[in-house]
């Protein structure tokens, strides 16, 4: 029996590799990279490239101006040293990075990537923004989130923890459209865009060219829209309602342009705001 | 099913009658503790006796960024509101009286207090829209609960801010702001923070004359202190893990603040 826990031991060990550096790069030979965070501000970033590169860098998240910092006994200088983890889970690379001396994250990922953030940063001023990366998962407890150029998003931010103001605000923009299924395990599933926050305002930016379908609910907020769509009526699409949206939510619809690409959007509290996208 | 009709007309107009717009309440010098649910709060201490509430409708509607400006209302879950709220007694004696507000179709209550009371209390604001204000108190100020913003304006303490104890459904505090503290108040215990702050997420923005007297004591787990004012680490005091303890002016009121996940900044305001 002994024995048999020192191999499991051994085992683990092998699986879960850790680096303490300033410079974190890893060859992933999965498709798709779970991003663990906590307690960070980070810039996801797309690039032409094969490797996942994940740095540390000195950022002001907030302008602090004419303030002088004043020294909290116990807390270590920034050094921007990060101790990743990275593990093979099923078919994905999962590389957890814990909180160390730094605030801001940079990660670099393979722009074809399919990315999964799960995030729980609690400072009011933290912040994850997405760029030109192929498709984005994100699972978040932050101030604001920012996704822009992808193909594909699906966000859902708040959730178990009591106390925390979820998200303030959720922008997204520059969206790669397209109604192509999504492969999740290697099952082809609908490709419906989604966003489900408790307290963010969510901001979605749709050209007026676009074919779409947009589901919405903003349980205690309200709607504005700058999009030429038929009037909302009550969504009927069951499948939609059911895997997006919570159990007892009204659901609306609207459509652009005879309709399409199908988006679901919800909030407990804050304003959605859809917005017309420039040229 | 006409008799169902006429007793649920019966429980409405019952309901209604004992609903209102304004309440007040004769103190007599007794402490006064308020209980509210998911309504903003402008307190404001005056000269009289008598605790009025007012309900206040048209300052309650989300406000709307101005970069959504030009965009077109097409769905809206704001619950209507008609202003009337319906307070309740909760215990009266000859020291204490305490009043619950329940959550109503008011969300927004003008709070007139005499200001030189004990005052204690308690809110719980689940919308990212709420504020509690608190302005122009000179008795000890004990307040409890979760609000977006909290401010505090003119008040002379001793003030305390907790969390509270009862369930919040979706927010802690965010912001607190306090500004234009009153040091003159005689009658302080030394013993007793003139302001002691306990929050979990929220930012404190705290506004001092720079030529006070202050000893301060911060405690924040991941947050940062941030000050205009000449503070001086206070290296008589033991250390402490994610502590600071610093003077003004070689020290006099203690404020304490403790906010595991906000940041505090303390700024100089105009000198007394």
């Amino acid at each position: 029996m002994k024995n048999l826990f020192f191999c499991m031991a051994i085992i683990c060990m092998h699986r879960v590799s850790f680096a303490q550096t300033k410079e974190f790069r890893i060859n992933p030979s999965d498709k798709l990279i779970i991003l663990r965070l906590d307690q960070v501000s980070a810039d996801v970033v797309g690039y032409d490239g094969n490797e996942v590169i994940i740095k540390a860098i000195s950022k002001t998240d907030k302008d602090t101006t004419g303030l002088k910092q004043l020294p909290i006994y116990g807390r270590n200088a920034i050094d921007n040293i990060i101790n990743p983890k990275v593990q093979q889970v099923n078919n994905a690379l999962r590389i957890t990075v814990p909180p160390g001396n730094f605030k801001h994250l940079l990660i670099k990922v393979p722009q074809q990537a399919v990315i999964s953030v799960e995030m729980l940063a609690f400072l009011n001023e933290n912040k994850l923004t997405v760029n030109h990366v192929n498709e984005i998962y994100i699972g978040a407890i932050v101030g604001d989130i920012e996704v822009n150029d992808v193909a594909f998003f699906s966000i859902s931010s708040g959730g178990a923890i009591a106390g925390r103001r979820m998200s303030d605000k959720i922008v997204l923009s520059n969206i790669r459209w397209s109604d192509e299924p999504v492969y999740l395990n290697g099952q082809p599933r609908p490709r419906i865009y989604h966003v489900g926050a408790g307290s963010a305002s969510i901001t979605l930016l749709v050209p007026d060219t676009l074919k779409s379908d947009i589901f919405f609910t903003s349980r205690n907020g309200r709607v504005l829209s700058g999009l030429q769509t038929t009037p909302p009526d009550a969504a009927t699409d069951k499948s939609i309602i059911a895997s997006q949206f919570p159990t007892d939510a009204d659901v609306r619809h609207i459509s652009q342009n005879g309709g399409g690409i199908k988006v679901s959007l919800s909030n407990d509290y804050g304003n959605i705001y859809l917005k017309k996208e420039g040229k | 099913m006409k008799k169902i009709l006429i007793i649920i007309g019966l429980v409405y107009v019952w309901a209604n009658a004992f609903s209102q717009k304004t309440s007040e309440f004769a103190l007599h010098g007794r402490q006064l503790s308020l209980i509210t649910k998911n309504a903003s709060l402008e307190v404001i201490g005056t000269d009289d006796d008598k605790l009025i509430i007012e309900s206040s409708v048209s300052e309650t509607l989300p406000e709307i960024p101005a970069d959504a400006a030009g965009l077109q209302l097409i769905s809206s879950s704001i619950k209507s509101e008609n202003g009337s709220f319906t307070p309740q007694v909760v215990k009266y004696d000859d020291k204490l009286m305490v009043i619950n507000i329940p959550e109503s179709q008011c969300r927004h209550y003008r709070i007139k207090v005499p200001k030189g009371g004990h005052l204690k209390i308690a809110f719980d604001i689940s919308s990212p829209y709420g504020k509690v204000s608190f302005t122009n108190l000179s008795g000890e100020l004990e307040a409890s609960g979760n609000a977006p913003v909290i401010d505090f304006s003119y008040v002379t303490g001793p003030l305390t801010l907790s969390c509270g104890e009862t369930g919040f459904s979706i927010g802690a505090s965010t912001q607190i702001n306090i500004s234009h503290l009153q040091f003159k108040n005689t009658t302080y215990n030394k013993d007793t923070p003139f302001i002691n702050i306990i929050s979990s997420y929220a930012d404190v923005n705290i506004s001092l004359p720079s030529n006070i007297g202050a000893s301060l004591q911060v405690d924040s787990q991941y947050g940062n202190l941030y000050s205009t004012l000449n503070f001086v680490t206070n290296l008589k005091m033991p250390p402490v893990k994610n502590r600071y303890y610093g003077l003004l002016n070689s020290g006099g009121r203690v404020l304490t603040i403790n906010s595991t996940y906000g940041s505090i900044y303390i700024r100089g305001e105009k000198n007394l």
